[in-house]
């Protein structure tokens, strides 16, 4: 059915399509924002780990669904294709639900350091990588990371990050407090001469816009949190877009393809909602379904004039997909550090985000979430203990409130040919056909990863740890919840698939608001850098498509 | 009309009872697994997580937690599941001359599964694998599932008012340590 025509469709409800969808209905644009999930309360989920968005043995809680969704994935060992079910590991799962990732993320409110969006001028070529500098530097996102964190809510403490890049202005919210295990594991990097300082959280630490503070539950990461102090798109824009009046929010649409006119301009997007296929015409078409789903639906977008997809002429779609190495390793302490508090992350240090002798970038470092019980008995143990018996189960019970990780997002090289394809030959429940994932990682990642592992365990020894044991990332493949780079942002439309801006080049009505637009990936959780660049993508939007 | 033992017992803990009170009243039946089956399972679990002073997994109800889920999120590996298992039998016949691990003795039974963890039989490397895992799941996850009854990995880890929640602490002074 065409429905009546609208000045843009978002395709998204996450991170990036929540924030545009705010933008632009505040903005007085008429706005129709289409999640294909639902929105999922917390006594839905709540802190069952066998089902929830960190431990999926039993399904997603926060979606996509295993009888709705499939996936084509390469595999490592064969070369071939195989299908993969949104609950198993490799699928490369991002949530599907009101919020997208922000509804059950871990919320480190992370800003880039300045040198992630200046790669290839910081580190020159890797041999075998697309490596290159963003069109766009730190400076020019700096306000949108402060509207971000004034809009979204972020706690921390604002100068206690040397390594930061300048910042006009401090943290909504003071930093919430550490618990026994991040108290102990400062101390122990101010003995290195390290610099710790409280996590940035997409948390509030206090009351805030009729919102709890934060209760000290652990259950942070892969849940929904139970006194809604974690601040998420579906809890703060997103519900502020609805409430100006000209926003449409529409949960289980799915987007089938963005429908373009006879000129090759974008004239909406058709969608299944309610077991129909609608048509909603709109001046403008925002897409924001993440690094896997936005390259499938442009790719899935074909017609006279784009023959190979929307946006894609230059065969650039899908292409340099990343994720992030991540690496650390765990400790065994005399006594026991864990206190049950939340958020368990706590404590993090940039310094080896940059400056790393011979290695291309580096990572964040920062203690670890929730160590869940099924997932600390399946992962973490020294090499000493076996994985199951006397000696397995005395381990499991004894060590388990006294150990603690660190781990650390490393920053990859992006690689021409880990791509997001779509499979004509295999469809979802609506017929749509998949997005089929082809990724290997860099050696370099892989040597990256060893050295912040390394880091990660000097950590541990200085804090406490009487045995450590390293946790390095495998180079047989990425993608993973912190996808991004798919639509990789320029100046070039021959090296690149949207504008600085986010606009497709070639199609000036379709922008792209999230990580695939990111050049590279920082060496920090991407989600308030997504936040941010679809704060910049929406004004910019408004400025070019406001009605004389 | 009468009330039987599970609505009893249901109605008992809705009002006091904790949950381990409920006891065999509330029972799981098999759905999946013959009376063999389920042992051979518990055998299995009870050697991956043995009992000492907490259950072992076998009787913290991993057969349970793998009847249900085989009928459940598990459902299209029931053809590799019915395949390793008809190899393990094979295998076990095969080296113990015709015996099946039910008849072996608990020993024999350590020192099979033994040797398929050392990597002597590569033939079953993916069942048991795949056992392994749905039995730490069983063991560490929610009792809702079938397995880890009354809470026994979250006694022995003691963290049962971790894994409540926030809110049964709420009020509690928050943690120590720099502001």
């Amino acid at each position: 059915m065409r429905l009546d025509p609208v000045d843009a469709v978002v395709v998204g409800a996450g991170a990036g399509g929540g924030v545009v969808a705010y933008v632009l209905a505040k903005a007085g644009f008429r706005v129709v924002l289409l999640e294909r999930g639902r929105e999922v309360p917390f006594h839905e989920s709540g802190h069952d780990e066998l089902r929830s968005q960190r431990t999926t043995v039993l399904g997603n809680a926060f979606g996509p669904d295993d009888s709705h969704y499939v996936r084509q994935i390469r595999s490592p060992l064969t070369g071939f294709f195989y299908r993969v079910k949104p609950s198993e590991g490799a699928y490369n799962n991002v949530a599907a639900c009101l919020g997208g990732g922000t509804a059950s993320y871990g919320a480190m409110a992370w800003r880039f350091h300045p040198k992630d969006f200046q790669m290839l001028t910081a580190y020159g070529q890797v041999e075998g990588s697309t490596l290159a500098d963003w069109p766009i530097t730190y400076n020019d996102l700096e306000p949108y990371y402060e509207r971000a964190e004034y809009e979204i809510g972020v706690s921390g403490k604002a100068g206690a990050n040397p390594f930061e890049g300048r910042r006009q202005k401090a943290y909504p919210m003071p930093p919430l407090p550490y618990n026994r295990e991040a108290a102990r594991m400062a101390a122990g990097a101010r003995k290195l001469g390290w610099h710790p300082f409280p996590i940035p959280m997409a948390i509030n630490s206090v009351e805030r816009d009729g919102r709890a503070g934060c209760i000290a539950c652990p259950h942070c990461v892969g849940f929904g949190c139970e006194a809604d102090a974690k601040n998420g798109t579906q809890n703060t824009v997103i519900p502020r877009a609805v409430k100006t009046g000209n926003c449409t929010l529409l949960t289980e649409a799915v987007a089938k393809e963005i429908l373009t006119d006879a000129a090759g301009k974008a004239a909406g997007v058709a969608y299944y909602h309610q077991g129909r296929l609608q048509e909603q015409p709109a001046r403008v078409v925002v897409v924001a379904c993440s690094a896997t789903e936005t390259p499938r639906l442009l790719l899935n977008s074909k017609s006279k004039g784009h023959p190979n997809g929307l946006g894609n002429a230059n065969d650039w779609v899908g292409r340099n997909l990343q994720g992030h190495a991540y690496s650390g390793a765990y400790g065994l302490f005399e006594e026991e550090i864990f206190d049950g508090t939340g958020p368990a992350a706590r404590v993090a240090l940039c310094d080896f985000n940059h400056g790393n002798k011979g290695i291309t970038g580096g990572a964040m470092m920062a203690n670890e979430f929730i160590r869940l019980p099924y997932l600390f008995a399946k992962n973490v143990r020294p090499p000493r203990v076996p994985r199951y018996g006397a000696e397995f189960k005395k381990f499991v019970r004894e060590a388990y409130k006294k150990t603690a990780g660190v781990k650390g997002p490393v920053q990859e090289m992006p690689l021409w040919d880990n791509r997001v394809e779509v499979d004509p030959k295999v469809a979802d429940f609506w017929g749509i056909p998949v997005a089929a994932i082809t990724t290997r990682r860099h050696p370099m990642d892989g040597e990256t990863g060893r050295f912040i592992a390394e880091r990660a365990a000097e950590w541990l020894k200085a804090s406490g740890a009487r045995e450590t044991w390293l946790q390095v990332a495998s180079l047989n493949g990425t993608g993973g919840q912190h996808q991004a780079g798919t639509c990789r942002m320029g100046k070039d439309a021959k090296t690149s698939v949207t504008t600085p801006h986010g606009r497709l080049h070639g199609v000036d009505n379709v922008y792209v608001a999230d990580g695939s637009v990111m050049v590279t990936n920082g060496g920090f959780n991407p989600s308030l850098t997504i936040m941010a660049l679809a704060f910049r993508t929406g004004e910019k939007i408004v400025r070019d498509w406001r009605r004389a | 009309m009468p009330v039987t033992r599970r609505e009893a017992a249901a109605a008992m803990a809705a009002f006091i009872l904790p949950l381990e009170a409920q006891g065999p009243a509330d029972a799981p039946q098999l759905g999946f697994f013959t009376p063999n089956g389920a042992k051979l399972i518990e055998i299995i679990a009870n050697i991956l997580i043995p009992p000492d002073e907490f259950p072992g997994a076998g009787d913290a109800g991993a057969a349970y937690y793998i009847d249900k889920q085989m009928q459940g999120h598990y459902k299209d590996k029931l053809e590799m599941w019915r395949a390793g298992l008809f190899t393990f039998s094979s295998v076990v016949k095969h080296h113990y001359q015709g015996r099946s691990f039910l008849t072996l003795t608990p020993d024999e039974q350590k020192e099979f599964i033994g040797s398929i963890e050392r990597g002597a039989v590569p033939a079953l490397r993916g069942i048991f694998d795949f056992i392994h895992d749905l039995t730490l799941q069983s063991y560490f996850g929610s009792p809702e599932h079938g397995g880890n009854r009354q809470r026994t990995s979250w006694k022995m880890l003691r963290i049962e008012d971790v894994m409540d929640g926030g809110h049964a602490r709420h009020g509690a002074p928050a943690a120590g340590g720099e502001k």
